[in-house]
């Protein structure tokens, strides 16, 4: 066994590959992107913004221009500096059929389209804003609200690409921060540029950027690495507490954990697999390594981001995911260590690597560490209450898709031992325990929350009705089995169910657009959470099929 | 055992009740789209049946409601511990755990019934020395009791809604409900009473609003009667400002449909609202009221600062920051009185260490087995 631990080793470092690189051999673009801005009240890298941007319009971190694929940050760069240069860029990504039809594209035609594609149709797609503005945010139609999000598209790229000139609060992020004395706020770039043409103080770092945008203008970024270099050391001098957790923040960018982990978790998953058809342990191990090399980098993204953040590891429903998916493996992994078969790791792959997936694509909705709501801010019930909860969840999940392998291995393969039932039973029966404690005390400590801050301990609130329906269900599959009245398949069956119960509460109430706890609908989601939801239920019918068609016959 | 305590002890009862409860706060939830928070609870959790309307003028129970299920529980979980459970070393967790959650239950139960919310909200500058309710009105009428105090004589408005005739002692005349409308639209127009305001003012039936019922405007027509004669009709809502009186033996009543009131023994006052966002953003920062309590009788005089996670107790009273208005100068406090506020406290702490113990317990076994 010990010999694998190279493979563990060996993930975590390739891994840092991008980092390294970006330490030692970062690029004049690179250079600008570590930059530190302002956008949406927080200090971040001039590079998360350019990254978030073309993900929420795009869905993507790249724009294809004639053929090239070409990075966020250079083209963010040639709109900053270079205005009308990225007007025909395909940056807006349309799919809403009724938005396609108002451009005059037929669906499926084209999906990507640029500044100077929707121009035209800027006077109509406003009317239509207007009516839908009057609507309220959860009574707006999925045409509405794709219109809404495309009019805050546009009108963000035609912000971004004036930067220069604009002030104030209608610039799309500040550039020069605060500095004792002379300057108490941040200012944009239309700021601090009047300020130094009025003849009051000129802020140290507005020459530096004006000299940014020339040589971006005039294509000679390349050869001023060593000016560039000499801006940071200025920033680093300065403004010393702002520019180390900016700087990581970059680092963090171009390391990207838990986009590795993800593909590696996959990797594990079907080493194992691979290792079950050949009935090869070595496989096994392989398998259990790679995981675990995958569960290191995810573990260390989670808590680098804690550090950027200043927050526990759970404050939006991006970093649930992320989160959820973490609890899961842990507990896979523990498991795999203690019964050696595989059971662990592959569920562990698998849900790590779902749990990244979705990860994945909340992202598209904007900055993953956006600043907290005044309601959800504190630190000490967003780290016990959310992050309980979350385990719970994550527990919930790993039950459901541990009986998921006792059923597909029992229906679908002749050598489904007893022994192994016995084991994969005894682990989902372990596991709702963990779950159920977790859940209940989560959902305790929301009520506890709340009466500390609202004066009532629970009001009915769909996310607060969610968690306690985890709660039920996991005591219900406890107290059948303890009564008898389900045995080892029926407690399998019915923590799949309990899959549906966690997604609900998860996924499900945030799209009832109604309650305190709503954070924002999602179309697409909705329809991911039918297919799982409609998955789920053809599984449990699978499952409820007599023994006999089995291929493993009792 | 005799066979009906077989059945109210048995564990079969208990994943029964389990599994439906969950089933009625799923569909309490999704009912909270349509019917709000306040209706969807009534009609699911606070009811024994769950009613379904046939349309017809007649209800038809369904399945069973919250309080029937949760009633249910709690008589398997009392009848289990006597005939099921076994007092070991071994079960303490489990007893913890059971005890607590019969606490949480009968905790939840009183809780709902006893606890009380209202709203305060105030301008800045503006000193109150009441607390208004959110789902309940009151039917107010104000006259002059000498020494510079006041006379109020307060109608609930489920009085109001059975449309009878009211007389109070205290009132030299009586009141006839002629009509009354939970929610009504008023508008500009020949007016349906014949005295006061209400001769401009059209007013007619509207649907309540059951996301936010104290967006509701209750609205009354009520004739007042002497020795059997009528003095006229008034419009009573809650949508009109100015003031209308009855004049009764030469003496003015201020007659003013109004949310319900509770008074408090001190006054609040807000001294500043404030509301502040992120830089650049409209994602909000910080909401915060601060406030001055003046209470005479226990001779306290204090400011305190409200926000958010952080509200304002004082003698049995949670003033929460619930929401501002008014180009950020009022500010909307949820008022909250909960004299069993302490009971899931205790019930969660129990079984939070049962379900330790037990778990815990279980964990060290099973590690020892391998």
């Amino acid at each position: 066994m010990k010999k694998f631990w190279a493979i563990v080793l060996l993930v975590f470092l390739g891994s840092l590959g991008p980092v390294f690189w970006g330490i030692y051999h970062p690029s004049p673009t690179d250079l600008v992107m570590q930059l530190p801005v302002l956008e949406g009240g927080r200090v971040k890298p001039l590079d998360t913004l350019a990254r978030n941007f073309l993900l929420t319009t795009r869905g993507k971190q790249t724009v294809d221009l004639a053929g090239h694929s070409v990075s966020a940050q250079t083209w963010t760069l040639a709109t900053l500096f270079r205005g009308d240069a990225s007007e025909t860029s395909p940056i807006f990504r349309i799919d809403d059929p009724t938005l396609l039809g108002i451009i005059g594209v037929e669906v499926g035609k084209k999906r990507y389209f640029s500044y100077r594609d929707i121009a035209p149709f800027f006077p109509i797609l406003e009317e239509q804003s207007r009516g839908a503005d009057e609507v309220e945010a959860n009574s707006r139609t999925v045409f509405q609200r794709n219109l809404l999000r495309l009019r805050s598209s546009v009108s963000y790229y035609g912000r971004l690409k004036n930067t220069m000139g604009l002030r104030g609060q209608d610039a799309p992020f500040y550039v020069f921060p605060p500095l004792s004395g002379k300057f108490p706020t941040w200012l944009s770039f239309g700021d601090g540029v009047s300020q130094g043409l009025s003849g009051a103080p000129l802020h140290p770092l507005v020459p530096d950027w004006i000299r940014v945008a020339q040589w971006v203008q005039e294509g000679k970024l390349d050869a001023h690495v060593a000016d560039l270099e000499r801006t940071h050391a200025g920033i680093a001098q300065h403004w010393s507490p702002m520019a180390r957790p900016v700087y990581w923040e970059w680092l963090f960018n171009q390391w990207s954990p838990f986009y590795t982990s993800m593909i590696v978790y996959l990797a594990a998953f079907c080493v194992v697999l691979l290792g079950w058809l050949l009935g090869r342990q070595a496989f096994q191990m392989v398998g259990f390594q790679l995981a675990a090399g995958a569960f290191g980098v995810h573990s260390l993204g989670i808590i680098i981001r804690m550090f950027l953040q200043g927050r526990p590891p759970v404050t939006n429903l991006y970093t649930s995911a992320v989160f959820v998916g973490w609890v899961a493996i842990l507990l896979g992994l523990v498991l795999e260590q203690r019964s050696k078969r595989g059971f662990g790791t592959v569920v562990a792959s698998v849900m790590g690597f779902l749990t990244l997936i979705i990860a994945h694509h909340l992202s598209y909705q904007g900055d993953t560490m956006e600043m907290m709501q005044a309601v959800l801010d504190s630190n000490f019930w967003l780290s016990t209450h959310v992050v309980t909860v979350t385990m719970g969840y994550g527990a919930t999940f790993l039950a459901g898709f541990l009986a998921h392998l006792y059923l597909f291995r029992g229906i679908f393969s002749r050598d489904f031992t007893q022994e192994d039932q016995k084991t994969l039973t005894g682990m989902v029966f372990g596991v709702l325990c963990f779950a159920l404690f977790f859940s209940f005390t989560g959902t305790v400590l929301g009520g506890i929350w709340a009466d500390q801050s609202w004066g009532r301990f629970w009001g009915w609130d769909p996310k607060e009705n969610g968690a306690l329906m985890i709660v039920l269900w996991n005591a219900a599959i406890l107290h059948a089995r303890q009564g008898g009245i389900i045995r080892e398949r029926g407690m399998m069956l019915m923590a799949i169910f309990g899959n549906i119960v966690t997604a609900f509460s998860w996924f499900g109430v945030n799209m009832l657009g109604v309650g305190l706890h709503s954070y924002g609908f999602m179309d697409k989601a909705f329809f991911w959470l039918v297919l799982f939801v409609f998955l789920e239920v053809m599984m449990i019918w699978l499952g409820s099929l007599p023994r006999h068609y089995w291929r493993n016959k009792p | 055992m005799s066979p009906l305590v077989a059945f109210f002890s048995s564990l079969r009862l208990t994943v029964f009740c389990l599994v439906l409860w969950m089933i009625l706060i799923f569909i309490a939830t999704l009912a909270q789209v349509d019917l709000g928070i306040y209706f969807a609870k009534k009609q699911y959790l606070d009811s024994w049946w769950v009613l379904w309307d046939s349309g017809r003028g007649f209800s038809v129970p369904t399945i069973p409601g919250g309080l029937l299920v949760g009633w249910v529980l709690l008589i398997n979980l009392i009848t289990a511990h006597f005939t099921r459970f076994k007092w070991t070393w071994k079960k303490l967790g489990l007893w913890l755990v059971h005890i607590g959650i019969m606490v949480l239950i009968v905790g939840g139960g009183i809780s709902s019934m006893v606890s009380r919310e209202n709203q305060l909200s105030l301008q800045e500058g503006e000193t109150k020395h009441f607390i208004q309710s959110m789902d309940a009105w009151e039917l107010a009428l104000i006259s002059d009791a000498g020494k510079g105090q006041d006379q109020v004589v307060s109608i609930p408005h489920t009085e109001l809604a059975k449309k009878k005739d009211i007389s109070i002692a205290a009132l030299p005349f009586q009141i006839r409900v002629k009509e009354f409308w939970f929610n009504a639209q008023l508008g500009r127009g020949q007016g349906l009473a014949t005295q006061g305001i209400g001769r401009q003012i059209s007013a007619q039936w509207a649907p309540t609003n059951t996301h936010e019922l104290a967006a509701n405007t209750p609205t009354a027509l009520l004739e007042v009667r002497s020795g059997g004669n009528s003095l006229g009709t008034w419009l009573a809502s809650s949508g009109l400002g100015a003031p209308q009186f009855v004049w009764v033996n030469g003496k003015s009543y201020q007659l003013v449909l109004r949310p319900l009131r509770r008074y408090l023994p001190y006054s609040i006052g807000l001294l500043d609202f404030k509301h502040e966002v992120y830089l650049g953003t409209q994602i909000p920062k910080n909401f915060s009221s601060k406030v001055r309590v003046i209470d005479g009788a226990a001779h306290q005089n204090f400011t305190s600062l409200i926000f958010m996670n952080n509200p304002l107790r004082y003698r049995g009273l949670t003033f929460y920051q619930a929401s501002f208005g008014n180009q950020d100068t009022l500010s909307v406090l949820q008022v909250v009185q909960n004299g069993v506020w302490w009971v899931p406290y205790v019930a969660v702490t129990m079984i939070f260490i049962g379900l330790l113990g037990h778990f815990g317990m279980m964990l060290v076994q099973r590690m020892g087995r391998k």
